[in-house]
């Protein structure tokens, strides 16, 4: 527990050195909410249509940002040549993915915070219980622990893996059901959506704005630790294959 | 302390043979067999040439890397099996200057890496100090490594490694790209470590390090140890031998093979073996030839090493020496 600690302090300590990420956090969510809003409003939706848009965009943003931060912070830590140091320690490369998912959590909360600020500012101002909202976003994100750590494991063997994270992070944007409910999508595609654990928190977060009971949380965290136990299995194969080729040191 | 039986480690690499082809595999040896047993309070050196194999054979004592086929253990603990319970028993100094966070403070870094090692906080606090002292950084203990110079932060990560009191260390090449002052700085932190009786596994390829400071020294070479000893064994069981050069007014009529070589200034140098200096000295006077200079070279290091990796060898020494 020490050790997660003192990762978190030091990831902590790191923002310190680089302030100006503070107003980026807080200028960069109005370029992705007003397009959304924008076209909402165009073409007249009802107030609860835009409040389910705007949970699905939070919940999806906020857990896209922890996914790219917890799948690409070891890229980061090779990319600066600290990584071998790191591992010698006796610590696991979870143990860092934990401190940097802590750390995006506490910085998510702040983007948050200028989120909504900026759902305010556009007219959207959410109507929301929010212990409950804040519980979804909480399980949806063990829900994508698994791809986290999926992620994380290419990142330790292919180095660079933006396609691959980008493609996992719109993907799951849009089959999730971020902008419309997933049952509006094409039979295949909604068979797809079945297999994400994101697409019952979006579901489940929609229902709770319009009042109606929440479903699916079973699933959502019975998939999410399917995926964690999977995506563990190959960070733990990536770290093993990584030690034998000799590039831990390398990027 | 550390023991390795019949270690191997092959690298696979793959080869580009064209812009647009498929590159080819290829096998690259870098350790082939090594058995070594570093027992506890030495201080044992690896010396070798780039390629050697001395970080590799260090990257798999401090578990970063998985030998191809051996065994090794830490303390009797099996270091491939269980690299979680041989890490504490570590602490590792890697080459490259990347080894701190420079965003961090020097006080910051050991507090951090002291966590890593579940220190308590008063503790780590504690054992900060008396490694910012040891390593002769107190005064620079709130500043950002990234201000600090290159030998100031070699210094930093040797206390980073101390920070839980491992019984081994392990460093390579601590020295590496730093001026003389900085060298002189690091050889005192590890001249300390030796009197405390640390436990080290060093990777050199500095000749002058390789001699003054490890007690025992291995050379290794195209992934073999070709000598196990202390420098002076070394020197002697490789035959290598202390020479005299003597410089003279013209070309000497030579015996007993002594090397030769003609000067640019129009004397002449030849190099003769010590023990068959009084000899080699009557012969030129009897020939007539006026001596101008005699100098002794001991039979160093270098020579030793040169001689084991097979290397081009010059009987004469070089007139400045690397150090």
């Amino acid at each position: 527990m020490r050790a997660i600690w003192a990762l978190i302090r030091k990831e902590l300590l790191y923002l310190r050195a680089y302030p100006l990420d503070f107003a980026n956090y807080a200028i960069s969510p109005a370029f992705i909410v007003a397009p959304y809003i924008f076209f909402a409003k165009l073409f007249g939706f009802s107030h609860e249509l835009l409040d389910s848009v705007a949970v699905g965009l939070l919940l999806w943003y906020w857990l896209s940002t922890l996914l790219g931060a917890v799948a690409l912070g070891l890229e980061e830590d090779m990319e600066e040549g600290i990584f071998e140091t790191l591992v010698v320690h006796p610590i696991t490369i979870f143990h860092l993915l934990l401190a940097k998912a802590v750390v995006m959590v506490l910085e998510n909360l702040y983007i948050t915070g200028t989120m909504l600020a900026w759902f305010f500012f556009f007219g959207v101002p959410l109507r929301l219980p929010w212990w409950q909202f804040w519980g979804i976003v909480v399980l949806s994100g063990f829900g994508l622990a698994g791809f986290m750590l999926a992620l994380a494991a290419v990142a330790l063997i292919y180095k660079k893996p933006f396609v691959l994270y980008d493609l996992v992070q719109w993907g799951l944007g849009a089959l999730s059901g971020v902008t419309r409910p997933s049952r509006d999508l094409p039979r295949a595609l909604w068979l797809l959506s079945r297999a994400i654990p994101l697409s019952y928190g979006i579901e489940a977060a929609r229902a709770t704005i319009l009042g109606r009971p929440v479903e699916g949380i079973p699933i959502l965290l019975a998939l999410g630790l399917l995926y964690f136990f999977l995506g563990k299995a190959l960070l733990v194969a990536a770290e093993r294959r990584m030690r034998a080729a000799g590039t831990t040191g390398e990027f | 302390m550390i023991e390795l039986r019949g270690v191997a480690k092959t690298y696979v690499v793959r080869e580009r043979v064209g812009s647009f082809r498929p590159s080819v595999r290829r096998e690259i040896p870098a350790l082939q067999g090594i058995d070594l047993q570093v027992h506890q309070g030495e201080f044992v050196g690896l010396l070798g040439p780039n390629g050697a194999g001395k970080t590799t054979l260090l990257k798999i004592v401090a578990t970063l890397l998985l030998p191809t086929r051996g065994e090794v253990r830490v303390n009797g603990l099996d270091a491939l099996r269980y690299p979680g319970k041989v890490r504490p028993l570590l602490g590792v100094v890697l080459a490259g200057e990347r080894t701190l966070y420079w965003k961090l403070t020097a006080r910051e870094n050991l507090l951090l890496f002291a966590g890593l090692y579940n220190l308590p906080r008063k503790r780590a606090r504690k054992r900060a100090d008396e490694l910012l002292e040891l390593v002769g950084l107190s005064e620079f203990a709130d500043v950002t490594v990234e201000k600090f110079s290159t030998g100031m932060r070699k210094r930093l990560a040797i206390a980073k490694a101390l920070v839980h009191q491992p019984p081994v260390l392990i460093l390579d090449e601590p020295t590496a790209g730093l001026d003389p002052h900085g060298v002189e700085e690091v050889w005192r932190v590890l001249l300390a470590l030796r009197e405390e009786g640390t436990t080290v596994l060093m990777a050199t390829h500095n000749m002058l390090e390789a001699e003054r400071i490890p007690t025992r020294l291995l050379i290794i070479d195209a992934g073999k140890i070709l000598a196990d000893g202390t420098a002076a064994e070394i020197v002697a069981k490789s035959g290598a031998k202390s020479v005299a050069l003597i410089t003279l007014d013209s070309q000497p009529a030579l015996t007993g093979a002594p090397s030769l070589r003609a000067n640019e200034d129009g004397t002449w140098l030849i190099s003769v073996p010590l023990e068959d200096l009084p000899v080699h000295l009557s012969a030129l006077q009897a020939q007539g030839r006026r001596i101008l200079n005699v100098e002794i070279r001991e039979s160093r290091l270098w020579q030793a090493f040169l001689r084991l990796t097979g290397r081009p060898f010059d009987d004469l020494p070089p007139q400045k020496e690397e150090e």
